[in-house]
């Protein structure tokens, strides 16, 4: 990213609204997330994540508003931003009849990168031995793992995660957690995470935002969202719904 | 071009162990087959002034054309769509450093490639068969070998066909739906079939209409008949604007 101009915020965007006829899925949010931290954005079914995150990568276009990633906007850089976002939206998206290695080596391709990369990437995930099974043996777990591998091939400075914990055990959640804290420990990479549990966002963000009904009702640290309200961190989250509600209603 | 490049050999890697690779080589293989068992039910001893070799070819290329082509064509353009389709792996293609486009334009050259699989396993096929029935009928080696005239006819056939599989991946891209694509295939060989019913084989309608484009291509080739260097030039040109246009609309479309 030699020729990009470095920003403060890894993601800025600016009034950022996405209308599908009369619902507004998303409304005019803001959003700044910081270089190095791992930002929570949670927010209950339907709030208007997966849209979000479809807009930051440009997978679905606003209605209105800009996305700006390291400091530039997809129309200009489209390619040259990808190469350095990796993205789980929603279920990993692996191809079932070829072994977890060969759905690596199609990223590989796409992305331009050695073999070795790969090889250092099954070696980090714990994962050289279960990738020389077809991908349709694997259980969700697997399957997890294996998406964020991909999404993690090439370093990328930014990983923008959809629910990536969606359908896992407590085992395999933990397991996640610590691939997620050790890319950003040790590589300094940016995670943007989606989540509608609250316990999930707590223990994993430095960095959160609260979307409901499409709006961004709060956005800061962890320790800002508990020092602002009295109560736990689930009666300040409930509290916030509800009163998006009533705005709402 | 190096992009390309890569993107192709992504999507080569994609049809790994797929029904559609395995049916590249199995349908003209079946259609080998059934033309094996016409061929031996033939008189030891060909009619006054009739090259054997010749009409063996000609009814396999007939068979091919009319009969499995159509419906094979848009089961392998459907089955190379459908590798992205099931799963949804648009969105990740989709956030991959790669043009939009790219990513559409090599699901064309899959099918193409595919179909050429197909036509070089049928080529094959034939010539291995003309020089069987050379060896298990006597009468038939008098007549020379006409392994340049079904050369030609191949490739003649092969770019013909270009046009239909070309639109059958663009819908079959277009529409999430499996059975779209092999559906519009089937509408489309009972037009083609009411239509040389009602107008005659040699129509401009048969000569322009894009599923009939390949077994017009391999019509009378007893004959010399520079039409069948027309129809398999439509079919080739043809076959690269629809793509070329297809990826273009496919690539402006946005993705939910």
């Amino acid at each position: 990213m030699g020729a990009t101009v470095e920003s403060a915020h890894v993601i800025e965007t600016t009034l950022l609204t996405r209308t599908f006829g009369a619902r507004v899925a998303v409304d005019r949010v803001n959003l700044r997330v910081p270089a190095g931290v791992i930002y929570g954005f949670l927010g209950p079914n339907g709030a208007g994540k997966t849209t979000t995150i479809r807009m930051l990568l440009g997978l679905t276009r606003p209605t209105s508003g800009s996305v700006r990633l390291f400091g530039e906007t997809f129309s200009r850089e489209r390619r040259k931003l990808l190469q350095e976002v990796g993205a789980l939206v929603e279920e990993p998206s692996l191809y079932p009849h070829l072994t977890g290695r060969e759905n690596l080596e199609i990223i590989r391709r796409l992305r331009n990168r050695s073999r070795q990369d790969v090889d250092a990437l099954l070696q980090q995930f714990e994962f050289a031995s279960a990738a020389r099974d077809v991908v349709a043996t694997y259980s969700s777990g697997m399957r997890q793992t294996l998406g964020l591998a991909a999404a993690c091939l090439g370093q990328p400075r930014l990983l923008i995660l959809d629910e990536p914990t969606n359908g896992l055990d407590p085992g395999a959640t933990r397991k996640l957690r610590a691939l997620l804290r050790g890319q950003v420990e040790r590589h300094g990479v940016t995670v943007f995470v989606s989540s509608h549990i609250l316990g999930e966002v707590e223990q994993l963000a430095d960095w959160v935002g609260i979307i409901d009904h499409g709006r961004l009702l709060f956005q800061g640290t962890l320790t800002s969202l508990r020092g602002a309200r009295p109560g736990s961190l689930e009666d300040i989250f409930l509290e916030l719904v509800a009163s998006s509600e009533r705005a709402s209603a | 071009m190096k992009d390309l490049r890569r993107v192709l050999a992504a999507e080569g890697l994609k049809l790994r162990r797929t029904l559609a690779l395995r049916l590249a080589v199995l349908v003209p293989v079946a259609v080998l087959s059934l033309q094996a068992l016409i061929s031996t039910q033939r008189p030891a001893i060909p009619r006054f002034g009739e090259n054997a070799l010749v009409s063996l070819g000609q009814n396999a290329f007939t068979l091919w054309t009319l009969l499995a082509l159509p419906l094979h064509g848009a089961l392998i353009s459907a089955l190379v769509a459908a590798v992205d389709h099931e799963g949804d792996h648009w969105k990740q293609l989709f956030a991959q450093p790669v043009g939009v486009r790219l990513l559409f334009l090599v699901k064309w050259v899959a099918a193409f490639a595919l179909l050429l699989v197909s036509s070089l396993v049928l080529w094959a096929g034939i010539a291995g068969l003309e020089e069987a029935f050379r060896w298990m009928k006597p009468a038939w080696r008098a007549a020379p070998r006409p392994l340049l005239l079904f050369s030609t006819t191949a490739i003649e056939a092969y770019c013909a066909a270009m046009l239909f599989i070309s639109i059958q991946t663009w819908i079959s891209l277009r529409f999430r739906s499996f059975i779209t694509g092999p559906a519009v295939a089937v509408v489309a060989v009972l037009v083609m079939l009411g239509g040389a019913a009602r107008s005659g084989g040699g129509s401009l309608f048969i000569r322009s209409y894009p599923w009939a484009l390949p077994v017009t291509a391999v019509a009378r080739l007893a004959e010399p008949n520079s039409g069948r260097l027309v129809v398999a030039l439509l079919g080739l040109f043809g076959g690269l604007l629809v793509m070329w246009i297809g990826s273009w609309t496919l690539e402006r479309r946005e993705y939910l």
